[in-house]
């Protein structure tokens, strides 16, 4: 039997004012005179709890009471009918709620018996609100084609595959991101996903993200690494935030974000030198860095040689693989010899990559409808490919950072058709539109096993 | 109003000349970490150096020199009218100071 949750408004006195009365206007300044006479309610309220109704709280305007549905009928003599919330019902995605309500022109009266009538002006149940907050799932959005976590970048990268087929999803591996900021997203929760985010040093509120990126970002890491220990690193300063994600201890470390720098004819400016050194401790400590190689940008860190470079590959709807005119690729400067990007993951086309349908906080900057966003780039690609790093790492925890990037390399699916944002053309073999190609978890796992 | 707070980094010299590799002592970075909280900066260890922020009146009478703003720039929003000069008690320890600039989300 359902249970009812009642508001019960006390009659009030004669020389008291009744909410419901045609000519009641509440403001702040009169509210006090619209409260319930305290005996009366007191008095209201035991009669009720002698009935059998639960008496929750003695308001100073209404009583709370808990009552099954049969009671409420019977007491007040009316008839119940389910009622739905049309608006609620409307937003795809949402499980339908319904709640009991009063039929329309049913009777409504207090029994006789007890006297009720004097003690009782009006009851109303209380309806669910309706959560204005993030949906569960993505919404699927038709102006445009568009990718939707976590199955469609887990089968376009070939992860879904090591999943079901080896049972490999990457568990016990430690990933750290550093980001804007990371919401615990309903979607995660959903997903049941291994999910914490801490503050730099220098900042707080990890869980908050005004932005939205690195909520949404962290969605196509747990798309190809769904049993991952995930750790959200909140930064102001970038190179702290990285060291902080370096003291975590983590396996494999994920940064969607760099510096336009690696430009031809420039060398590393000095303020870059802190964020290098960090960088370069943590490959020697055998954490696996990814970062993303830009989107048109000449990415530093992303042209790092020690760390794995990530670019972009667009996928269509008819299954047309090519190399993301949005994505970077260029033969770094400040390192000779070093073309980024490493691989690829997936990323969407100008002039906005508005791709992926990605989890974000409602309100940020990045949502678009309901906590729910769409984007992508190269900070899209690089927490894919590191998530595929974490599959490997758990199938070999032997591997250390070159080992894995090779293996990514050399089992990538080769791209041969589209120009990136540089303007450079994908053809057989390495290239600077995509390097070696889009990176692929099956292929990867089936060669380290 | 609170003045903003200006991000900068500092390495350190090398624990042995040439060395790149071997983190900075934490010894050392706590001596000139208490010297800079003194002077009101806060500061928080890099494996190679400080990582700070203090306001531009304490930058400025920390380094004698002018902190400019260029509202122009929102990712490197300052920079120096001319050369920081590092108060000499830390001069010793410190091989170059920068301010931070914030990169872009990709």
């Amino acid at each position: 039997m359902p249970m009812l949750s009642v508001e019960v408004f006390v009659t009030p006195n004669e020389n008291e004012r009744s909410i419901f009365a045609e000519d009641a206007i509440a403001t702040p300044e009169n509210v006090d005179s619209y409260k319930a006479n305290k005996e009366k309610a007191i008095e209201t309220a035991r009669r009720l709890n002698l009935r059998g109704f639960q008496i929750d709280n003695i308001g100073e305007f209404s009583i709370s009471v808990t009552c099954e549905a049969g009671m409420f009928t019977e007491f007040f003599g009316t008839d119940l009918e389910e009622c739905r919330d049309d608006v609620q019902n409307a937003q795809e995605g949402t499980p339908p709620t319904s709640y009991l309500a009063p039929a329309k022109n049913a009777e409504w009266q207090p029994p006789e018996d007890g006297g009720f009538s004097e003690f009782i002006e009006r009851a109303y149940i209380q309806r669910p609100p309706i959560l204005f907050n993030e949906r569960v799932i993505p919404p699927f959005w038709n102006d445009k084609f568009r990718l939707r976590v976590p199955g469609d970048v887990a089968l376009l990268m070939n992860a879904s595959k090591v999943h079901d087929d080896y049972g490999v999803a990457g568990q016990a591996i430690t990933v750290a991101m550093v980001d804007s900021g990371f919401m615990h997203h309903p979607y995660f929760e959903k997903m049941g996903y291994n999910f914490i985010a801490i503050p730099a040093p220098d900042t707080t509120r990890p869980y908050d993200d005004p932005v939205g990126h690195g909520t949404g970002e962290c969605a196509n890491l747990f798309a190809t690494a769904p049993e991952i220990n995930f750790i959200g690193v909140k930064y102001r300063n970038p190179t702290l935030g990285f060291r902080t994600g370096v003291d975590m201890n983590p396996h494999i470390m994920t940064n969607s974000w760099g510096y336009s720098v690696d430009k031809p004819n420039t060398s590393m400016p000095n303020f870059l030198r802190p964020l290098y050194l960090e960088v370069m401790r943590a490959v020697n400590l055998g954490i696996t860095v990814c970062f993303s190689a830009g989107n048109g940008h000449f990415a530093f860190p992303g042209s790092m040689p020690e760390v794995i470079s990530v670019g972009g590959v667009f996928v269509d709807e008819d299954l047309t693989y090519q190399a993301s005119n949005y994505a970077s690729g260029f033969a770094s400067t400040w390192f000779p010899g070093r073309n980024v990007p490493d691989v690829c993951g997936l990323v969407g086309q100008k002039p906005r990559a508005d791709y992926i349908v990605l989890p974000v906080p409602e309100g940020s900057q990045l949502n678009r409808q309901a906590g729910w966003g769409a984007f992508s780039g190269t900070s899209a690609a690089c927490p894919m490919v590191a998530g595929l790093c974490a599959l490997m790492l758990e199938a070999n925890p032997n591997l250390g950072p070159k080992d894995i990037k090779n293996f990514l390399k050399y089992t990538a699916r080769d791209i041969t058709q589209g120009v990136n944002a540089m303007g450079k053309h994908a053809a057989p073999g390495p290239d600077l539109a995509t390097g070696f190609g889009l990176a692929d978890g099956a292929r990867a796992i089936d060669a380290i096993l | 109003m609170p003045q903003k707070s200006i991000m900068f980094d500092l390495i350190f010299i090398p624990e042995s000349a040439g060395d790149t590799v071997t983190p900075i002592k934490s010894e050392r970075l706590v001596r000139v970490q208490r010297f800079l909280a003194s002077k009101g900066i806060t500061c928080h260890p890099l494996s190679y150096g400080l990582a700070c922020e203090g306001s531009q009146g304490q930058l400025e009478s920390l380094l004698d020199v002018k902190l400019i703003q260029n509202t122009m720039a929102p990712n490197s929003p300052w920079h120096f009218e001319s050369k920081p000069i590092l108060p000499k008690s830390i001069q010793s320890e410190i091989q170059q100071l920068t301010l931070t600039a914030l990169p872009e989300l990709f």
